[in-house]
């Protein structure tokens, strides 16, 4: 076995599960070496090999410089290092770079895929980021094999196998447990197919099969790539076939024709361009610095640098080229326009970098560049539209297609290196045409011009840049209307296998080699006669090289006495189309005759032509040196008469053939001017041609870009005009002398316009609004670059508008004209009549209600009262929003109702409280205050409407009644025991049950009487109780008084005001006497007469009662009467006074005097 | 009742008080007034050595309490009748108060008070033996 197969594994330092799954299912002795490269913690030591130890056999080995990478072993990268390897020994250096330039996987891996080839493979496992996608790319660009790891089916896993897949670089995404077996069966491939391979691993067999392959490629997908380099053609079909585990290219063929597409994929593969921004930074520095910075400076405000870039594949490249040239143009003014066509022949790559958006992390931009060049979007970034705009890009084939002229700068960069020199030449004679005089090509690091030295100068050797020559006889190489006619062999039958097919094929070349030495000097020319190839025999006795410039014209290098029959020949063949052969045409060479043929035929389509000399050897022909020596003397003499005749003829006609061919000449002299002149006419028709098929291809550019914007324009204008609709906002655009430019359908309700309307001035519009402004308006927001805003209606009433004009900027914010936008509004402002309606409503309600009204927000925030409440409090809104309204509260009180009200606020309760609130005179009165909660459709409270009601008036009544209750009770119970001291007082002298009965009746009356008497004057009547009221009261049920018609009494005395309790004891006083005169005294009797009288000083009352005319009294009585007894002590306790009883002969009299002041309370 | 013993009557309404001052007469007391009103019954206090007293509480000017604060000071028994309770200044101050809510007999009220009188006389004289 030849070198093992090395398997490059990248993780990040999480990775570690994926690491052991991926052993668990290697076989001990697989012959592959494993190196894994972790993103580690420079700082800290890594238990990865002894981690790893533990799941698989093979011995695990922390990598060190120098270490030969063996089969069956598993390397790890040590920590804080970058690993590469040289020579399949591992090359370690520490430190580690910075964390934000370490990139260990696609270090380890770039260094990998060159050093190995295809016998580099690559796993990307799990791992954030983007390391190992450019070395995935790598290892795919030199032929090795590439994986990663899947999440589940074949996708791959978020991050590091993500990133690199999106690249469209890895080969299988495979879940980890099969990665062993793939690995296996590439292994087992590489070692079937080796013994076809030479020594750098190209398949010997496959050159013979790339003529059909790339005939039907050809066919398949229209380009070309026979004439790219065959080494290349053949390194990435075989790619193809080892990912398909195809042993032969026969197989491939009979694959291919299977399932036709296969040669798309071989298509894509053949496409495959690495790129990236700033690919080879210090190139494009140096570019910048040499280049580009001249260009943009010699160019004027109205010039245009002109730069193609050839194989521009997904864009990196021309956008670079755009980023230095806007960098360059920096602080300079005027700017040249910049226009930058970028071509590739990959569609799909072209698609992908007319859309400008990348991946992070942008590969080669600095942090810088990012932030001024490119726009985040989402997870990409996006190209500045201001550099997108200077870049055309086409599908566009630098070999079949015509390409740009008059340009500044092409960069074709890592493209010539796939294609073979006859390929270059061609490819740089279209560069060389199209670039202006002085122009420059920069090329890719390993490209050169050295082939085309004639076309181009170095300018830079180091960084590829080039300069163009003025050369003069060069032109566009002919553009072939297709490629090159490609037979397609048909199969053999049976292929040899293996071996046997390279040994025929060595000794084909080994025989070729041999009769190479046979065969005559040929040269190969194209149909301008320009030499294309010599043969491996000498040329020198046929042509020479001409003097001056090394030229490869046919006619220049031909020795002179050959010129003539070649052109002869070469006509000949371009008629007929077949071979032409001349036979024996004499040449001097080296001073002696030979004889040669010369044999031209037509190969490639008659697109070029072998010319081959075939020399007959020296001497003259055969029958002028071999004669017969038989000949008589007599014929001898005729013979010679004969000759000597004829030779005088031969002399007479040679003078007649030299004036012949001195006529010829000088025809053929003029023949050779007017050739002259056609041949420049011709010229001049071919450069105008090319010039044409130029500026043609330059238009077709352009077109593309164009209808790709068209269409986006088109979508974009479908988007705008739908979203106008369906904003329902009628819309006119005018411009600044008020013509429409355009409107949309709304405008038509207001405006009585058409769309052949456009154009006029809305001035002559019929309009239906109620609203004559309109170009004042205007005018004034085009001066002062204002909205204006405004109500309008229209003329009948029925809908109302909110115009608004505002000035039309263009994208490069110019002001062209104004926007006029009218939203209707009619249902907007009838319902906000109706809310002011309402609102009228209740702000009358609020304020006609005698309560203090109020209105607080979900928060407590109390943000309107009603002019109640400001009138009884004499405060303003200002103090007494929010909670300023604890100011008014009574100090006692205002803690436990805040509370009380917070509480109510957290948990949504209704509120009610009760409280005292300081009014403008500064007195308090207690309210009731009542709130409830307003809640939105979410349950959650928006506001609450509270009132306060004046409940000081209740409150005051309440105690009143109060008060009055205490004392009615008082009163009864103060009644009851003045029954009860009636009762007992009256038992005390009564002698039978009836007389006490009287007695009680008796006293109760006056008692009752007295009390009727205050009462009367607690009715608030007019009348105040009067000794003389009482006087008549209590004598009413014995006698009349004076004035009636039984009047026996008569009552005499000044006005007396009486009162409480001394009315009753008055009373009491008055009706015992009266009880005793109507038993015992004057009442007695019919003829008994009583007379009352007082009098009244500031001191004291005098009441007398005498009594006339009843029966004769004998003196007093032995034993003083119990009414006596009480009538005397009412008056010494309760009146402050003196009763005297006199009792004369005609009657009673009796003395009272009380004190003026016990009278009245 | 002891015999003789002096008995200020303070009660503004006359049926009440005749009623009680019969009553007090009944046992053979003395009755003093009855006084209608506080002025009349601290001047009666302060010119007879009275034994005992019955008071009512809502008088013409006022209530009660100067009354019965000064009988108290002068270590005088008595008793009060009410048809609204003690002032509660006064309730709260001397808690002993011996009170009796009106409609009320007559006689329970001298009843109580006689035995307050006798109470005081036997303590005294106990007082004056043993000294």
């Amino acid at each position: 076995m030849g070198r093992p197969l090395i398997v490059g594994i990248g993780a990040s330092a999480g990775g570690l599960d994926a690491f052991k799954s991926f052993f668990a299912n290697v076989p001990v002795n697989t012959g592959m070496a494993f190196v894994l490269v972790q993103h580690l913690s420079p700082d800290h030591n890594s238990m990865l090999a002894e981690l790893l130890g533990r799941v698989t056999e093979l011995p695990v080995i922390e990598a060190s410089d120098g270490n030969q990478v063996t089969a069956n072993c598993v390397f790890v990268i040590p920590p804080d290092a970058t690993m590469t390897i040289v020579g399949g020994r591992l090359a370690i250096i520490k430190p580690a770079p910075p964390r934000d330039r370490r990139r260990p996987i696609d270090t380890f891996l770039q260094s990998l895929a060159e050093d190995q080839g295809e016998n580099a493979i690559c796993i990307i496992l799990s791992g954030t980021g983007s390391d190992g996608t450019l070395g995935v790319a790598a290892i795919r660009d030199h032929g090795g094999l590439t994986l990663a790891q899947a999440e589940y089916d074949h996708h791959a896993l978020p991050g590091m196998p993500q990133s690199a897949a999106a690249s469209g670089q890895v080969d299988e995404v495979l879940a980890v447990e099969a990665m062993p077996a793939r690995l296996a069966a590439y292994q087992t491939y590489l070692r079937d197919v080796a013994g076809a391979k030479d020594a750098e691993g190209l398949r010997t067999d496959a050159v013979q099969h790339m003529t059909t392959i790339m005939g039907a490629l050809r066919a398949r997908s229209g380009h070309d790539f026979s004439e790219y380099k065959e080494r290349t053609l053949v390194r990435r079909l075989q790619r193809r076939m080892q990912l398909l585990n195809i042993d032969t290219p026969a197989n491939y063929i009979k694959h291919f024709r299977d399932k036709p597409e296969e040669l798309d994929a071989l298509f894509r593969e053949l496409l495959i361009g690495v790129t990236q921004f700033f690919r080879d930074p210090d190139a494009f520095a140096a570019l910048s610095g040499s280049v580009l910075k001249g260009l943009v400076a010699g160019k004027g405000a109205h010039e245009t640098v002109r730069i193609w870039v050839a194989g521009c594949a997904t864009g990196q490249e021309a956008y670079t080229l755009a980023i230095l040239l806007c960098e360059a143009m920096h602080g300079q003014n005027p700017k040249p326009r910049i226009q930058i066509f970028a071509t590739d022949i990959d569609d799909r790559a072209i698609a992908f970098a007319r859309i400008g958006r990348f991946r992070r992390p942008v590969a080669g931009v600095s942090p810088e560049r990012l932030e001024r060049w490119f726009k985040p979007a989402g997870e990409d970034v996006c190209i500045d539209p201001a550099i997108r705009e200077m870049c055309v890009f086409s599908t566009q084939s630098i070999i079949k297609d015509p390409p740009f002229s008059k340009l500044d700068l092409i960069s074709c960069r890592n493209l010539l290196i796939y294609i073979d020199p006859a390929l270059q030449d061609r490819v740089m004679r279209s560069f060389h045409y199209a670039l202006v005089p002085g122009g420059q090509l920069f090329l890719g690091s390993s490209e050169s011009v050295t082939r085309s030295a004639r076309l181009f100068t170095a300018t830079d050797k180091k960084y590829r840049i080039f300069e163009r020559r003025e050369t003069r006889e060069l032109s566009l190489p002919d553009l072939p209307a297709r490629g090159r006619v490609i037979e397609t062999p048909p199969l053999p039958a049976h292929q040899p296998a293996g071996a046997g097919v390279g040994a025929s094929d060595r000794l084909d070349k080994t025989a070729r080699r041999v009769m190479e030495k046979y065969n005559p000097p040929h040269v190969v020319i194209d149909r301008q006669y320009q030499i294309l190839r010599f043969s491996a025999a000498s040329m020198g006795r046929y042509l020479e090289p001409a003097p001056g410039a090394p030229n490869f014209s046919l006619f220049a290098m031909l020795r002179k006495p050959l010129r003539a029959p070649v052109r002869a020949l070469l006509q000949e063949l371009q008629a007929s189309k077949a071979a032409v052969r001349h036979g024996n045409l004499p040449l001097r060479v080296d001073g002696r005759p030979h004889l040669i043929t010369l044999i031209a035929e037509s190969i490639d389509d008659g697109e070029a032509m072998v010319l081959a000399f075939q020399d007959a050897g020296p001497g003259l022909s055969k029958g002028l040196i071999e004669r017969d020596g038989k000949a008589t003397s007599e014929a001898m003499r005729s013979l010679e008469q004969d000759l000597l005749t004829t030779r005088t003829q031969l002399l007479s006609t040679i003078d007649e053939l030299e004036v012949a061919s001195e006529e010829m000449k000088s025809s053929n002299e003029e023949y050779q001017s007017v050739n002259e002149e056609l041949q420049s006419s011709n010229e001049e028709l071919e450069t105008s041609k090319e010039e044409m098929q130029s500026i043609n291809e330059e238009l077709q550019t352009i077109n593309a870009e164009m209808s790709s914007k068209n269409t986006q324009l088109m979508h974009l204008n479908s988007d705008i005009k739908n979203l106008l609709e369906s904003t329902e906002i009628a819309t006119l655009f005018l411009d600044e002398s008020l013509r429409i430019k355009s409107f949309t359908s709304g405008v038509a309700d207001i405006f009585n316009v058409r769309d052949t309307d456009i154009g006029r001035p809305i001035t002559e519009i019929v309009g239906l609004l109620d609203y004559s402004d309109l170009q004042r308006d205007v005018k004034t927001v085009l001066r002062k670059l204002t909205i204006t805003e405004r109500r309008v209606a229209l003329k009948d009433d029925t809908m109302v508008f909110e115009m608004r004009i505002r000035p039309y900027r263009t994208i490069d914010n110019v002001i062209d004209g104004v926007v006029c936008t009218f939203v209707d509004i009619t249902s907007r402002e009838a319902s906000e009549i109706a809310v002011r309606a309402s609102e009228d409503q209740f702000h009358a309600l609020a304020e006609s209600i005698p309560q203090l009204a109020w209105i607080m927000d979900g928060d407590g925030y109390i943000f309107w009262y009603n002019r109640r409440w400001f009138e009884y409090t004499n405060t303003k809104l200002e103090d007494m929003q929010g909670w300023g309204w604890q100011g008014v509260h009574h100090p006692d009180e205002v803690d436990r109702v805040v509370a009380h009200l917070k509480h109510c606020i957290a948990n949504g309760e209704v509120w009610e409280d009760t409280f005292p609130l300081r009014g403008a005179d500064g007195q308090y009165r207690w309210f009731l205050s009542r709130a409830e909660p307003m809640r939105d459709e979410t349950g959650k409270i928006v506001r609450w409407f509270g009132t306060n009601t004046d409940i000081e008036d209740q409150r005051r009544g309440e105690e009143l009644r109060e008060l009055l209750l205490k004392e009615m009770d008082h009163r009864v119970k103060n009644l009851f025991a003045i029954v009860g001291g009636v009762v007992t007082m009256s038992a005390r002298a009564a002698r039978t049950p009836q007389e006490l009965a009287d007695t009680i009746q008796g006293r109760l009356g006056a008692l009752a009487d007295a009390h009727l008497l205050i009462r009367a004057r607690d009715d608030k009547s007019a009348r105040k109780a009067t000794l003389d009221m009482l006087v008549k009261a209590i004598l009413a049920p014995y006698i009349g008084i004076a004035g009636a018609n039984d009047a026996r009494a008569t009552v005499q005395g000044p006005k007396v005001l009486v009162d409480g309790e001394a009315m009753t004891s008055l009373a009491l006083l008055l009706h015992e006497l009266a009880t005793n005169a109507a038993k015992y005294g004057a009442l007695s009797v019919p003829e008994g007469r009583l007379q009352i009288s007082w009098t009244l000083d500031a001191k004291q009352l005098v009441l007398e009662w005498r009594e006339t005319g009843g029966p004769t009294i004998v003196g007093p009585p032995t034993r003083e009467g119990f009414g006596s007894k009480l009538a005397r002590r009412a008056v010494n306790g309760q009146l402050g006074g003196e009763l005297a009883f006199d009792w004369r002969v005609k009657g009673l009299v009796v003395r009272l005097s009380a004190a003026a002041e016990s009278l009245l309370p | 009742m002891p015999r003789g013993a002096l008995i200020l009557i303070v009660e503004d309404n006359p049926v009440i008080a005749l009623d009680m001052a019969f009553a007090v007469e009944d046992v053979g007391g003395t009755v003093l007034g009855p006084a209608a009103s506080i002025k009349e019954a601290l001047a009666l206090i302060e010119k007879k050595a009275i034994a005992g007293a019955i008071l009512d509480v809502n008088l013409v000017d006022g209530e009660i309490s100067p009354v019965a604060e000064r009988l108290i000071s002068d270590a005088i028994p008595f008793v009060i009748q009410t048809g609204v309770g003690l002032p509660s200044d006064l309730a709260s101050r001397f808690p002993d108060i011996v009170m009796r809510i009106k409609p009320c007999a007559a006689t329970d009220m001298i009843e109580l008070l006689a035995a307050m009188i006798t109470t005081k006389r036997q303590s005294e004289t106990c007082q004056g033996r043993t000294s």
